[in-house]
């Protein structure tokens, strides 16, 4: 069988499974509306959490920095793209978040690749959640350290895990702080109780807390994480990502990543507005109010509508199980004006397909009042029930 | 060796289960819960304790990894047991527990 063949043939099993994936074009973004095939449909699929991404304020300083500082870093962190900005602006990140140092990524999937695949080895043994970031899950196996899952969220099991380990010297846990799917919350202090007891290393990525929850947008894990990821591309407006971790292991990355030595580093002006968005962030305090209210919101009415909906901030995943209902139900709300990501397998296991919610401080009460009434629509044209 | 109990062990490990929940004919995916990322660490735990080399795709049986087409025979299932597959009608993962406990012993025999 020819190469093509076998793509062809596995793209048409995917199809008639419901699960190929077929993205719309958008046309633009003008604050929590996307314009899409000559319309403007509100969105409910993004990560800008504080509407930073669509900031007219951030976007005339970034255009600025751009201009000042060029387009281009044209060269590796390793060869002459190591600028004082970007290791300042590293400094304050560092600084911001209550870590030693940190480390810009050119995206949060390389910042995962490279630092799992590159601190671990054989002889290690990674504990990881299951409904880990296929980033991390990624990195993990390429590393060579053996891993063991636990439940998603179950820390009960996860205990039951390390229980059955004896070199708890070299074990790590690698676990969300907001699950990007699920929308939940890791159980910080349990996980603390747990570390102490064990003595494990811990990497959480805070790519979907970092911004919007904690005091100054400081993220919920600081007490119990070792390591933490960032990523710019969604509460900070932005692009890339960054690693907070300890001076030694950035230096350790620095020598051995390969994914960080070889890639061209982000340009000087990505290092400057970093800092800009950091002032922007830390003040942000009433952005994150609306984000927490307008979330409880749209919870609350997706529940008194009977409906299964979990989270519990920002990210509201509705659970509707079959593939191909989930994604009609997409399509349907795509055509009442409302753009709500279907997550199927294998973002999310196979028959748990889920409309995901990515709320948005843009997001206003009628926002989730026009949601209600396209869903009530949906349900009455179907005459059945959804939830 | 009880190739049987070792691998119920380990899934109950991976997937924090009952003793009595495993039989041979449990669904791996369907009825015990299992979830693509699990079968990764099922597939290097089997590598690892029957000291074997894991054809996952082979492992897992097709239908469970995004739908993917027979590719060859199965050689470690029986003509009874590819009969049930077939029969299936439910066109889900068909992966059961003794498909795996089949893997194993036609592995250790070569």
């Amino acid at each position: 069988m020819m190469f093509s063949e076998r793509y062809l043939e596995r793209l048409r099993r995917r199809e008639e499974a419901g699960l190929l994936r077929n993205p719309p074009l958008t046309d633009g973004r003008e604050g929590k509306y996307l314009l899409m095939d000559g319309r403007r449909v509100l969105n409910f699929s993004s990560n800008d959490y504080l509407g930073l991404g669509v900031s007219p304020a951030l976007r005339r300083q970034v255009a600025g920095n751009f201009q000042k500082f060029g387009t281009s870093s044209s060269a590796s962190r390793l060869v002459s793209g190591n600028s004082s900005l970007i290791a300042r602006a590293e400094e304050a990140y560092a600084r911001h978040f209550g870590y030693e140092d940190a480390i810009f990524f050119p995206s949060g999937y390389q910042a995962n690749l490279g630092l799992l695949s590159t601190l671990f080895e054989k002889g290690d043994v990674l504990f990881f959640d299951k409904h880990l970031h296929a980033s991390s899950i990624k990195g993990m196996t390429l590393s060579g350290a053996s891993f063991r899952g636990y439940n998603h969220n179950d820390l009960s099991h996860l205990r039951k895990r390390l229980a059955g380990e004896e070199a708890a010297a070299r074990s790590a846990v690698v676990t969300e702080s907001l699950f990007s799917m699920d929308g939940d919350l890791l159980a910080v202090e349990e996980l603390g109780k747990l570390k102490e007891e064990y003595g494990f290393f811990t990497i959480i990525d805070e790519a979907h807390a970092f911004g919007a929850l904690g005091e100054q947008g400081r993220g919920i894990a600081g007490p119990v994480a070792d390591i933490a990821v960032g990523t710019f591309g969604k509460a900070l407006g932005l692009f890339g990502a960054f690693i907070l971790l300890p001076h030694a292991l950035k230096e350790y990355l620095f020598n051995f990543s390969s994914p960080l030595i070889y890639s061209t580093a982000l340009p000087e002006a990505h290092a400057a507005s970093a800092l800009d968005i950091l002032e922007t962030v830390a003040a942000g305090e009433a952005a994150r109010a609306s984000l927490r209210e307008i979330s409880a919101l749209m919870k609350e009415a997706l529940l008194a509508e009977g409906l299964q909906a979990r989270g519990d901030a920002h990210i509201i995943a509705w659970e509707i199980g079959a593939e191909k209902r989930t994604v009609k139900m997409a399509q349907e709300l795509l055509k009442r004006g409302i753009f709500a990501l279907a997550a199927r397998y294998p973002t999310v296991p196979r028959g748990r397909a889920m409309l995901r919610l990515g709320m948005t401080a843009l997001h206003a009460p009628d926002d989730v009042g026009a949601f209600i009434a396209a869903l009530r629509d949906i349900r009455k044209s179907e005459g059945g029930n959804d939830g | 060796m009880d190739i049987f109990a070792e691998i119920k062990q380990i899934l109950i490990a991976i997937l924090n289960l009952e003793d009595e929940a495993v039989t041979p004919e449990s669904y791996l995916l369907r009825e015990l819960g299992a979830e693509s990322v699990d079968l990764l660490e099922l597939a290097a735990a089997l590598q690892v304790r029957f000291k074997i080399e894991v054809d996952e795709a082979l492992l897992f049986l097709p239908g469970v990894w995004g739908g993917e087409p027979p590719r060859g025979t199965i050689p470690h299932l029986t003509d009874e047991r590819l009969g049930e597959i077939a029969a299936d009608p439910s066109g889900g993962p068909v992966l059961k527990v003794k498909d795996l406990v089949s893997y194993v012993q036609w592995k250790l025999k070569q």
